[in-house]
């Protein structure tokens, strides 16, 4: 009751009745999602970057939503309630490269910009081959299903050996921040918009959720969308150069080695060969994305020599 | 609820509003969109982005120095003022459809409330006599080449072996036209000279395309000016030359009504000498006449012969309006009555 007075009082609506509990009002203006938010710099990283995102009007994050005194938060106690719209559905992807690559564009410009100002509010994910490498000796005395896992240690290995070398060539330019949780199923469209929701996680210093979200499109669009992703991406924020080596160097990056070892840590046998194959997908998959994408780049190269 | 074409293609705008249109009308620049929420005006413009956030600051420093005869801006939900959509910008406001004020001239109120604007916008700059030499300068360069493109017009004009209505009415008048050129530039170099000599320079927030359209009345009758998508910080005298060049078109026009619109504008900000010389100066240069040449140059096929004819004389006419209008200006105020209070201490 007392969210629901709030809520009305602020943002001066005339209307308000939850439509789920805790998660999504109903209001004169149509049906309005809730965040609350306890960290007050995360808060800030969320607002800044979905405004930035939000400067066009055809594909934008759910930005928070005004107070009638103009601020995007309601302090109650000690947390920070926060009201956006909300879009059922999803929007379609194969065909809407260009609305896709302005909204992953937009992202990944914010996410430069602000790396400054928000990098103390980041998550960090580390990636130890030596970790990986003693985990899978282990499990391998254990379950004989690991052939394929142990099979790609010299190619994991390899990769990473190269991605390290790019990061270090490249150590003087700084990465974007990225919403941490990024998926294609968080995109919805209303009127011609396609519109994100985003996250309310911390964000990641780097390309691992664009390398999942591209990973993710590979999948369902195919190779020939992904890389007209690619292109439209590279129209509103540059891969071809430094920022373009940052992303494969954690394309290169056998992340899905490192999320496999996590998943056979913690699970019984049952569990084993449905891990193993989701692995053996995904390091497939992830070599596609691999060719396309250094595909992609060869063939930026070769128009600039042209 | 009706969803037109025109509501479809509104939709990611006025979404940003949560407005849900069961009407879009198109009324002159603007869309009339009526919703449940009540009726709006939304317009569409080619501001950039910052042109748009100068625009925004503009209309929010009106408000926060006093002045609210303005038609506000509604903000979107996530607190824009603007929202751009493609390569347009667009913004909200409320619809105003309120009659014009008893007993006032659009004319009278437009006037009045510039001057109020000018007033509480007024700033002494720093004189720098760069900026000065830069102003002159420019507009003189660029008056002399307008000059040269209507002497080569005549020139062509001259060498026809018949020559149109509109080429013979523009020769009649070819000569009084640069006499009025001469004039203008005369009155620019006193400007200049003046500036210098009184090193001083004053600048105001200008509407920058003053217009008797840009006027609304609230449904109380109060008059709200808008469009303030071209103010800039200049000149007061910028405002007051777009004024009085589109005031001499007005049937009732006299030098006397002009001087009288002067007088209501001057109650708020008296002008300087130098002032009412740049005044002169840009108002007297035959811009006007050198357009509808520019207009029957390029786009001939637009008008017929008559048209362009008829356009030109009532331009001319037009100038000679401003010459008396600016003989007017120039003129001295009566001196002041001698005091003739035997009372005052006076040495």
């Amino acid at each position: 009751m007392t969210i629901l007075f709030e809520i009305k009082k602020h943002y001066e609506l005339q209307k308000v009745t939850w439509k789920e509990k805790d998660h999504l009002v109903d209001t004169d203006c149509g049906v309005k999602q809730i965040r609350v938010w306890k960290d007050r710099a995360l808060l800030d990283w969320h607002v800044r970057w979905r405004d930035e995102v939000g400067k066009n009007s055809l594909a934008v994050a759910d930005r928070m939503i005004r107070t009638a005194e103009g601020k995007p938060w309601v302090v109650m106690e000690n947390e920070y309630l926060t009201l956006h719209d909300y879009v059922e559905g999803t929007h379609e992807r194969s065909g809407h490269e260009k609305r896709w690559g302005l909204l992953i564009g937009n992202m990944l410009q914010a996410g430069l910009e602000l790396q400054g100002e928000f990098s103390s509010v980041t998550k960090e994910d580390h990636y130890s081959f030596d970790t990986c490498l003693a985990a899978i000796h282990k499990l391998s005395k254990e379950y004989n299903e690991l052939v394929s896992v142990k099979n790609s240690l010299p190619e994991a290995n390899k990769r990473l050996n190269l991605a390290m070398e790019l990061k270090k060539a490249s150590s003087h330019v700084p990465l974007p921040l990225f919403d941490s949780d990024t998926h294609m199923n968080n995109g919805g469209q209303i009127f011609n918009i396609l519109f994100y929701r985003g996250s309310d996680d911390y964000p990641e210093h780097g390309y691992r959720p664009l390398r999942s979200l591209l990973t993710e499109w590979l999948k369902e669009c195919g190779p020939y969308s992904l890389r007209k992703l690619l292109t439209c991406i590279n129209e509103h924020f540059s891969l071809e150069r430094e920022q373009g080596y940052l992303l494969l160097a954690e394309i290169l990056t056998p992340w899905e080695l490192q999320d496999c070892v996590d998943q056979l840590k913690n699970e019984e046998l049952a569990h084993i060969v449905s891990y193993v194959e989701s692995f053996e997908q995904d390091w497939d998959f992830n070599r596609i994305l691999l060719h396309c994408f250094t595909d992609w780049m060869d063939d930026k190269r070769k128009r600039v020599a042209l | 609820m009706s969803y037109s074409s025109e509501t479809v293609n509104y939709g990611p705008i006025l979404f940003q509003y949560d407005l849900y249109p069961e009407k879009i009308e198109e009324v002159g620049k603007v869309k009339k969109v009526i919703s449940r929420r009540g009726t709006f005006a939304l317009k569409e413009t080619s501001l950039n982005e910052e042109e748009a956030s100068w625009f925004t600051h503009v209309i929010h420093r009106l408000s926060e120095i006093g002045y609210h005869q303005i038609v506000p801006l509604y903000p979107t939900k996530y607190g824009d003022y603007t929202v751009q959509y493609g390569n347009r910008t667009y913004y909200l406001m409320p619809w105003f459809a309120g009659g014009d004020r008893f007993g006032l001239t659009r004319e009278e109120v437009i006037i009045e409330e510039i001057g109020k604007i000018h007033f509480l916008t007024l700033k002494e700059q720093d004189f720098s006599p760069e900026v000065v030499d830069h102003s002159f300068q420019y507009l003189m360069q660029r008056w002399e080449s307008r000059q040269l493109e209507m002497e080569r017009f005549a020139e062509e004009s001259e060498r026809m072996p018949y020559m149109s209505p509109f080429e013979l009415t523009y020769l009649s008048h070819f000569h009084h036209m640069m006499r009025m050129a001469e004039d203008a530039k005369r009155r620019l170099k006193d400007w200049y000279d003046a500036c210098h000599s009184e090193k001083r320079y004053r600048s105001v927030l200008c509407h920058g395309k003053l217009s008797r359209n840009h006027l609304l009345y609230s449904h109380h009758g109060e008059p709200h000016l808008l469009n303030f998508e071209k103010a800039v910080l200049d000149t007061p005298v910028r405002d007051l030359a777009v004024f009085f060049r589109k005031a001499v078109h007005l049937s009732n026009w006299t030098k006397e009504e002009g001087g009288r619109l002067l007088s209501l504008y001057q109650r708020h900000i008296p002008l300087l000498d130098e002032e009412k010389s740049l005044l002169v100066s840009y108002i007297s240069y035959p811009e006007p006449l050198f357009h509808s040449v520019d207009l029957y140059r390029h786009q001939r096929e637009r008008y017929s012969q008559i048209e362009f004819v008829h356009r030109l004389e009532k331009r001319i006419s037009a100038m000679r309006h401003i010459r008396d209008f600016c003989d007017l200006i120039l003129t001295p105020p009566p001196p002041q009555p001698l005091d003739t209070n035997t009372n005052t201490d006076h040495i």
